[in-house]
């Protein structure tokens, strides 16, 4: 990197991927951590790309990747060293379920959503990140096991495992009922 | 049946920021990018990260070469380790 490098076509390069990007990331970390705390890791992110701006892929998926991947390890560095091995607790949007019930929906629909999010708890946390990379993130394969540090392969088996878990782990949770929508109420726990 | 199971995560994803956020007119958005293009990117070093295994692995050719030093030194200069009188 030379003195020239800062100059305006660094910036408006910098500014681009930022509109392109910033959302993305931002609901990347939302996935993963409180959304108070989510603002800070994001900054940290943008502030390592803007040093490392010409280590950043041109393709606005490829650095929307690059980005998913360094916010990954800057998650993984806040965990304390003891919890690094392991992979990240993605969350799951139970409070939607109170709103959907609230809305009218279908028992039956509200009923298997709740199926569902009791399945992703039990999850490990290695399964719910890869499925959050491939559902929620968007991302292709290869560039989701880049953030992971993982061949493709191994990050298609890994997927296979995590699908195939949390068919289990639906279909072994005793079926839900819910209530009138005046009682419906959802198991909260944090994560 | 992937797609019915993802179709059913899709909504209950987590994330509150709407996708479709114009960072352009968003009074957050725009502080932030403010806020780091203002920083000097030849200041400090962006953080480096280091895989343990990379430091492990640093560490285990430190300490090698530590042992295949003191090896050397004793085979080369038996004297200094008391050796070499026999004779």
């Amino acid at each position: 990197m030379n003195v020239t490098d800062t100059g305006p076509p660094r910036s408006q390069r910098f500014a681009h991927l930022y509109e392109q990007t910033y959302a993305a990331l931002l609901r990347f970390v939302e996935r993963r951590v409180p959304p108070s705390h989510a603002e800070d890791v994001v900054a940290d992110v943008f502030l390592v790309a803007w040093r490392r701006l010409d280590d950043v892929p041109r393709a606005a998926d490829e650095a929307r990747a690059w980005l998913f991947g360094v916010a990954h390890r800057t998650l993984r560095n806040g965990l304390r060293a003891d919890q690094r091995r392991q992979a990240l607790t993605v969350r799951i949007a139970d409070s939607r379920l109170t709103d959907a019930a609230a809305a009218g929906l279908d028992p039956d629909l509200v009923a298997r959503r709740l199926d569902l999010v009791q399945a992703w708890r039990r999850l490990s946390p290695r399964h719910q990140e890869t499925l959050a990379l491939a559902v929620w993130d968007g991302l292709t394969a290869p560039q989701a096991a880049r953030v992971l540090g993982i061949t493709p392969v191994a990050f298609r088996l890994r997927l296979a495992r995590a699908r195939r878990a949390l068919r289990h782990h639906a279909d072994a949770a005793p079926a839900t009922t819910t209530q009138p929508v005046a009682t419906a109420t959802v198991d909260s726990r944090s994560m | 049946m992937n797609d019915t199971l993802d179709h059913a995560l899709r909504g209950l994803d987590p994330a509150v920021t709407p996708a479709d956020l114009d960072t352009s007119i968003d009074p957050k958005a725009q502080a932030l990018l403010a806020r780091v293009m203002a920083t000097d990117p030849m200041g400090a070093p962006a953080a480096t990260t280091s895989s343990p295994r990379v430091l492990t692995a640093r560490r285990l050719t430190v300490a090698g070469g530590g042992v295949a030093a003191g090896i050397a030194a004793a085979l080369l200069l038996p004297g200094v380790f008391g050796g070499g009188s026999a004779m």
